[in-house]
């Protein structure tokens, strides 16, 4: 982004802004990529696993909802904000059961992804969760972009996988392997975030060691990795979150939303 | 009706002065008497990637075959007019229409339905050129007529641009016979420090009275300082021109301006841009240099506007860095952000756009993150958000936030009931 960040002569920018600029041209963090909007494809994969003994989420006027009907509302916001912010990112939907499946391929049509996850029903829970296959799945459907010089071009798209986890009893791991889910991490134009939705952490469950687990899905320090227990406000805060572009947010300790008025 | 310039001389005269040309062999021959306008595809093509030569409007100009209803008239016996199509005229005549000076030449060259390889006859649309130049002029400056081979992919190329400098030599001497007009025309090329590529003239009889003279020029404006990015968003050579029309000696001339999309898209639509009206007896170069002023205001405002708009984006990220969701990169039109006063989350949408800073502030739109219809998130664009063009964009971003802090709670409570 070096070229859009020059100061301009004859010192009309404030002192502030100024450090902003140069701050953005020199990075403490390094950043693999300009930080242009380019297209996003977002690959939602959703689990769908319903454990027994699952909790509700219990709303202020006492109505409960199970959590995979709370995703389906959030992720609508999430989807119809998306598509408010730039037309051009797409969707395709991938749901996680025993095995994962694609349903709809890359739309930048919301309301089919919309349409598609209502017909998406919970499922009773597995024994286990192998993440081979969800990045197997994955790179098989799509084609990083080729760029010659990635740390200055910006590439014509790039893809987010925003992987949503459900259950509080089954650690996901790699039973087959991490080389392809390795390969797609390597690339500056392939994002990985995580959302974790789970039973209240007790002794009774596994959910600590389920959300280290998908911490240390983070190799590179890009993603985003949240967790969330039966909020429902907390929850869509997340998918607002989430809507951030991965080439232009902040990193993720560094997030902070309060508006302060000005004293 | 077209007067048939080479009629008058006889075939043998005509064909000791060309070449024979390629010799063609037996095999291609029966491939040849395909309609002209098959025989060169590659011409034609060759013309559309590389542009007509010697024409200002390059993109409006056409080649076809002629239509069935250009046949020559005859009057019958009984003296009605009666339609008379030469056998095959149409499929053997292809006609270059060739925007000149804000009107058209056409340029038709009749094949020979049996030697299709052979070098057309060649009329014009403009009588009065066809009765004024001679077989020696063709010689001289259309030697592509000499050295006709339709295996060559650029003979119409050549052919075309030969004849329009021979048509440009030809409205030139008119010119010479009209003495304010050839004033006109060499005080626009001296102010304008045009060529005379860069202007096209179109000269006619004062004896009728409603036909015009015209002007054709491209102007010399400069987009070197437009930040590129604006440049390349539109496809297509940046070209400005005006034509001026001399409808009558006495009457005032007619500007109209001509711009490219490349340059349309930078500074508004030609048909919006309202050009002062001529006051009476300005020269045309005085009226020229009010245009000029007026299309480099209008690009200075466009620079200007876009860095206006990167210093807002600045410093909206200056001040809400940790919270920015997305922001065009590139052309600085949009940011959005994500805030919360007293735990409710909300995304404000800024959007700028090309009036910004002159005509009108950021446009300010607070979008829910928990509340929908069935079609998108509730939403509410603030009205009440002060603004000056005067401001810096510090004190822009400052009423923006003010503006936010004093709607957030009526957002809240109509985005409760409205979902």
């Amino acid at each position: 982004m070096s070229e859009e960040v020059e100061v301009l002569s004859g010192n009309t920018l404030s002192e502030d802004v100024e450090k902003v600029v140069e701050k953005i041209s020199n990075t403490t963090v390094e950043f693999r990529v300009p930080r242009v909007n380019c297209p996003e494809h977002i690959i939602l994969v959703v689990d769908v696993c319903h454990e027994v003994g699952n909790t509700p989420y219990r709303l202020a006027d006492g109505s409960k909802f199970s959590a995979l009907y709370m995703v389906k509302r959030a992720l609508t916001l999430f989807l119809q904000n998306k598509h408010a912010i730039d037309a051009r990112h797409k969707f395709a939907l991938v749901l996680l059961h025993n095995i994962p499946v694609w349903i709809s391929d890359f739309t930048s049509d919301p309301q089919k992804i919309i349409s598609d996850l209502e017909l998406a029903e919970e499922r009773p829970a597995t024994t286990h969760c192998d993440l081979s296959l969800v990045f197997e799945l994955i790179a098989h459907q799509i084609s990083l972009p080729k760029c010659s010089n990635p740390s200055v071009v910006p590439p014509p798209y790039m893809y987010r996988t925003i992987l949503i986890y459900g259950r509080s009893h089954c650690l996901p791991q790699f039973l087959h392997g991490k080389e392809l889910f390795s390969h797609l991490i390597q690339s500056p134009h392939f994002v990985l975030d995580v959302l974790y939705t789970h039973e209240s952490p007790s002794d009774n469950n596994k959910c600590e060691g389920i959300f280290d687990l998908l911490c240390g899905l983070d190799e590179g320090g890009w993603s985003y990795v949240l967790e969330v227990s039966r909020n429902a406000t907390k929850l869509h805060n997340y998918f607002g979150t989430l809507l951030a572009h991965p080439f232009q947010r902040p990193v993720q300790k560094d997030l902070s939303y309060t508006l302060v008025p000005k004293d | 009706m077209c007067s048939r310039l080479l009629l008058s001389l006889p075939r043998l005269v005509l064909l000791s002065l060309l070449t024979a040309g390629t010799l063609i062999p037996m095999e291609e021959q029966a491939s040849l008497n395909n309609a002209p306008l098959n025989m060169f595809t590659r011409q034609m093509e060759y013309m559309k990637v590389n542009g007509v030569p010697g024409v200002l409007f390059s993109d409006c100009a056409e080649i076809s075959k002629a239509s069935e209803a250009q046949g020559v008239k005859n009057k019958g016996d009984n003296g009605e007019i009666l339609e008379c199509r030469p056998e095959s005229y149409s499929e053997n005549t292809l006609l270059i229409k060739l925007p000149y000076a804000g009107t058209n030449l056409t340029i038709h060259l009749l094949f020979n339905p049996q030697e299709p390889w052979m070098v057309p006859e060649m009329t014009f649309s403009d009588d009065r050129f066809t009765s004024t130049i001679t077989l020696k002029d063709l010689e001289d400056q259309v030697p592509s007529l000499n050295e006709w081979d339709t295996s060559t992919d650029d003979i119409l190329a050549q052919l075309v641009h030969q004849v329009l400098q021979l048509y440009r030599g030809y409205q030139l001497d008119r010119l010479e016979e009209d003495e304010i007009l050839q004033i006109q025309y060499e005080s626009l090329l001296k102010a304008l420090k045009i060529g005379e590529g860069d202007i096209e003239v179109s000269v006619n009889s004062t004896e009728q009275v409603s036909t015009t003279s015209s002007f054709l020029m491209r102007l010399p404006l400069s987009l070197q300082d437009v930040p590129p990015v604006l440049v390349d968003a539109n496809p297509g050579t940046p070209n400005t021109f005006l034509q001026v029309d001399f409808p009558r000696r006495e009457a005032a001339f007619v500007p109209k301006l001509h711009l490219s999309s490349c340059v349309e898209s930078l500074i508004g639509e030609a048909s919006s841009l309202a050009l002062p009206t001529v006051p009476p007896g300005i020269g045309v170069m005085d009226y020229v240099e009010r245009i000029m002023e007026l299309l480099e205001e209008k690009v200075r405002r466009t620079i200007l506007s876009f860095e206006t708009r990167k210093q807002f984006i600045a410093e909206v990220l200056c001040q809400f860095g940790c919270a920015v969701v997305e922001y065009d990169a590139e052309r600085f039109n949009k940011i959005v952000v994500m805030m919360e006063v007293k735990d409710f989350h909300f995304l404000a949408f800024i959007s700028l756009g090309s009036l910004f800073p002159q005509q009108h502030g950021p446009r300010v739109v607070l979008q829910s993150l928990y509340h929908n219809s069935a079609k998108e998130p509730v939403s509410k664009e603030l009205t009440d958000l002060k603004y000056s063009s005067q401001w810096k964009p510090e004190e822009m971003v400052q009423h923006t936030k003010e503006a936010i802090l004093a709607n957030i709670s009526s957002f809240q409570m109509s985005s409760i009931r409205t979902s």
